[in-house]
């Protein structure tokens, strides 16, 4: 390593943040104890210990830890502001998904064949859905949390990356020659019309599934990641008629018989009409940002706990309320640059396969972050959905530590290629 | 590498995305953000007036109205007065939230010294900051003498310098007890009671005024110069409709000056219909009636309700103060005020000043001119008018040896009951007026008024303190 500045330089920015993050919480809220000290020396323990780890052994990308673990901080310090008990936890979640992420990093890396996997991520996702939907149990309006020993967990986290990898499969895998005695079904799969067909079935039914569940942020996620996969790889203009139409068919139906949708649709328009009771969250979460103006009222300074479920779907509000959306612009920044990286990964890979995989988890990535910062600002009618990394709770760091584990497998792969030639 | 261009299109499209975050976030913050937080259901305002004591407020000589409190760490509002000044200061409740003056200067009571901010700024331990407090035109003695006259009649009494336009006195009967605590027990009684305690009469109390309003048609009908002599049968009948006197008194031929201290409505109907809409309606809004003002709590627009052209009826009916005619008291003390000030109406206020415990000013009434009702000659002619009322007409109950009082009764039929609104306008002492007094009440009839002795009590007080 030649120059090592450009991975000094922001380490310093993020060990800066979490000092004067803990500065804050401790002048604004007298929450002076060992605790706070303790979580956040043990952020940065994990950290350095992931840093040392991409520094000294070739494990490819350096920007997509960083970035992460940028915005890990930024949501551990507004737990700990919000609720010591919740920043705790995420402390740990965060240290157990950095080691996924370079798990995964490496098992994706020598494993050569997931593209083969197809068969068994759609007959994993489709039994995780089914679970849920026999033994799931509700929480905040959407029944899509399983109970598996002593965790809790949401099915649907891990069901994205197996939804992005059976998609890149579809596409990507080589077409067979027809031979004697294939089944019928066999030779229309290798056909391009016959894989267009197989996407299209393998994202209904997992849509189906998102909106028995009622998680209409989830699945609105999906529906984005397949036709991101077919603008690429469909090159077939009937299916985005299809998609259209079904689309629109969907949302008529939910905006005039599905009462859950017209509420959201409704306090989407006119937030203001009903404030006490179905406008709530969404006014609160208005009230925040606009009492935050651009520069904020300081983190520890400012009254996040008027907006319900504050430390996970709408930890952006109480962001831009403490630190203005100055801080909720760099949130957003920070997102671009994560999903500019996936996507500079997918260009210069050559493998077909991890060149799709790495489009859809920053098509993932990105349109998760739209979707539940769109809605809090009321940008778009607002659906549940977490804030990766930020929002608190642990299927959804550690699964999106997965997703971006994988993305560092590839970007390491890339090197390796590189390094042979 | 052959789906890399399309990568790349899908890539522009989330940035879009990104982008169109950003720039509705800060479109947000640029022009929605301040009248968002401005909505009464965010908690951060009650939560940061919290945060500093509320300022007290004060009557003109320095009295105590209104205080609060910090027990058990929390502010507590007390009015001393209970429900003397419910319609003027009004409360300051968690749950019903805010009337009167707590509402309309709000922004000021608990406002901080923007000096002794930065000076708190390097003093961690200062105690707890404290709003500016009010000081009031208000005559709390005055007041203290006009509650109980009222006794248990609906209604209310307005005094005011005419001069300035300062408010000595606003009170509202029936009234109710502000304080937290009593609000709190009866606020939905309160809300449901036929008599409407919640209702500022004085300012908000909309009603015909009956013959108080002559001052205005003869206003209208001097300078229409239409203002002679008639001849009083005790009736008149204007296209089918019938004007009569109270008893259907014949005052036989009279001028002008009779007239009016009789309050002969035969000769008022009949300048109505002389002077005709355009002139009666502009001197009406010359007066007030019908204009929006700015006043330091909210106040109701008098009306002058025709939208259509004004028949005969119409204007004979309004002539004396009748027909689709509705005004505050108020505004009557207003008319009464104009021709006490040669003519010329001031802004009424009722908050002198404020000032931060430092003693640094928050705020400062100014005295300004509103409307020149009348030129200087046409009050003085009505002045003389209003004399004699009091001297030798309708208006004797205000009588006071050694002040000359001006001032005018009204008696006012409405469509509710057939007990009539009792009016008395009056001013004193002419040569030099110090104080332009209305007293109303509502549903008192004729003989149940006692509108003027009340006007001459609180004269005498004021005059002689």
């Amino acid at each position: 390593m030649k120059n090592d500045n450009y991975i000094v330089r922001p380490l310093i920015c993020i060990l800066l943040v979490v000092f004067l993050g803990g500065v804050l919480i401790s002048l604004n809220m007298g929450k002076v104890n060992s605790d706070t000290a303790m979580l956040l020396g043990g952020m940065c323990l994990t950290l350095a210990v992931v840093y040392a780890l991409l520094r000294f052994f070739p494990l490819g990308d350096h920007y997509i830890f960083m970035i992460t673990a940028m915005l890990g901080v930024i949501g551990v310090i507004m737990l700990l502001r919000l609720q010591t008990g919740h920043g705790q936890k995420q402390v740990i979640w965060f240290s157990v998904g950095a080691g996924l992420f370079l798990v995964t990093s490496l098992v994706y890396r020598f494993v050569k064949h997931w593209h083969k996997l197809n068969k068994l991520y759609v007959i994993t996702g489709v039994a995780l859905f089914a679970a849920t939907a026999l033994f799931g149990y509700s929480s905040g309006g959407a029944k899509s949390w399983l109970r598996l020993g002593g965790f809790s967990f949401q099915p649907s986290e891990l069901v994205k990356i197996l939804f992005i990898l059976t998609l890149a499969g579809v596409f990507n895998n080589e077409y067979k020659k027809p031979k004697e005695g294939d089944l019928k079904i066999k030779t229309f799969y290798n056909t391009k019309l016959g894989r267009n067909c197989a996407a299209t079935m393998v994202a209904y039914v997992f849509l189906l599934f998102l909106l028995l569940q009622r998680d209409w942020g989830t699945a609105v996620l999906f529906f984005a990641i397949y036709i991101a996969f077919m603008a690429v790889y469909g090159e077939d203009k009937r299916f985005l008629l299809f998609n259209g139409i079904a689309a629109l068919f969907i949302g008529i139906i939910g905006v005039n018989f599905m009462s859950h949708i017209q509420v959201r649709v409704e306090t989407w328009l006119r937030p203001f009409d009903d404030v006490s009771n179905k406008g709530y969250q969404i006014t609160q979460s208005l009230f925040a940002i606009g009492e935050g103006g651009f520069t904020g009222r300081g983190i520890g300074a400012g009254s996040p706990y008027y907006i319900p479920e504050v430390h996970s779907d709408f930890i952006f509000s109480a962001i831009c309320e403490e630190t203005g959306i100055l801080g909720g612009l760099a949130v957003i920044m920070l997102y671009f640059v994560l999903v500019y990286r996936a996507f500079k990964i997918s260009l210069s890979t050559n493998n077909d396969f991890n060149k799709a995989v790495a489009m859809g988890i920053g098509v993932m990535i990105g349109v998760q972050t739209f979707i539940i910062i769109g809605g809090v600002i009321k940008f778009i009618p607002l659906t549940g959905i977490t804030l990766p990394f930020v929002s608190y709770g642990g299927s959804s760091m550690v699964a999106t530590f997965i997703a971006l584990g994988i993305l560092q497998g590839i970007s390491a792969r890339r090197r390796e290629i590189e390094d042979e030639i | 590498m052959k789906y890399n261009g399309k990568i790349i299109s899908v890539m522009v499209v989330i940035c879009a995305m990104f982008l169109s975050l950003a720039v509705y976030l800060t479109y947000f913050t640029l022009f929605d953000a301040d009248s968002v937080v401005e909505n009464k259901f965010n908690k951060r305002i009650r939560e940061r007036e919290e945060s500093v004591l509320r300022g007290s407020i004060f009557d003109s000589s320095g009295e105590v109205l209104a205080y609060s409190r910090m027990e058990e760490n929390k502010q507590k509002r007390y009015y001393p007065y209970s429900g003397r000044y419910a319609h003027v200061i009004g409360y300051n409740s968690v749950t019903y939230d805010k009337s009167g003056l707590e509402n309309t200067f709000n922004d000021i009571l608990v406002k901080e010294d923007p000096l002794d901010d930065i000076s708190g700024f390097f003093d961690m331990d200062k105690d707890m900051s404290k709003g500016a407090d009010l000081y009031l035109t208000i005559d709390n003695a005055l007041t203290a003498k006009a509650e109980p006259l009222m006794g248990r009649k609906n209604g209310s009494v307005v005094a005011l310098k005419p001069k300035t336009g300062e408010v000595l006195c606003m009170y509202s009967n029936p009234t109710f007890d502000p304080n937290d605590s009593a609000l709190n027990e009866n606020f939905a009684a309160l809300s449901q009671s036929e008599n409407a305690p919640f209702l500022g009469r004085a300012n908000q109390g909309l009603y015909p005024p009956g013959s108080t309003f002559k001052i205005v048609t003869a206003a209208a009908a001097l300078e229409a110069g239409v203002a002679g002599n008639i001849l009083d049968e005790g009736e008149l009948m204007i296209d089918g409709y019938v004007v009569k006197n109270y008893n259907n008194k014949k005052l036989g031929e009279i001028d002008i000056m009779q007239g009016f201290a009789k309050s002969s409505n035969v000769m008022f109907a009949s300048y109505g219909v002389q002077v005709g809409e355009k002139k009666l309606k502009d001197v009406a809004e010359r007066f007030g009636i019908g204009e929006k003002f700015d006043f330091d709590i909210r106040t109701s627009k008098s009306l002058f309700n025709y939208e259509n052209a004004m028949g005969q009826t119409d204007l004979a009916a309004c002539g004396i103060g009748q027909g689709k005619l509705l005004v505050t008291p108020l505004n009557m003390v207003l008319v009464a005020s104009a021709i006490a000030n040669d003519g010329v109406i001031m802004e009424p206020y009722i908050v002198e000043k404020a000032l931060y415990p430092s003693g640094r000013q928050a705020y400062t009434a100014k005295p300004n001119v509103w409307k020149t009702a009348v030129s200087e000659a046409v009050a003085s002619v009505i002045e003389s008018m209003m004399i004699e009322c009091v001297e030798t007409g309708t208006g004797t109950g205000a009588k006071i040896n050694g002040v000359t009082v001006a001032g005018k009764t009204g008696t006012a039929e409405n469509e509710e009951s057939d007990k009539t609104h009792a009016w008395f306008v009056c001013y004193a002492p002419c040569e030099n007026p110090e104080i332009a007094i209305c007293v109303m009440q509502e549903y008192a009839g004729v003989t149940g008024s006692n509108c003027a002795p009340i006007a001459r009590e609180l004269i005498n007080y004021y005059l002689n303190k």
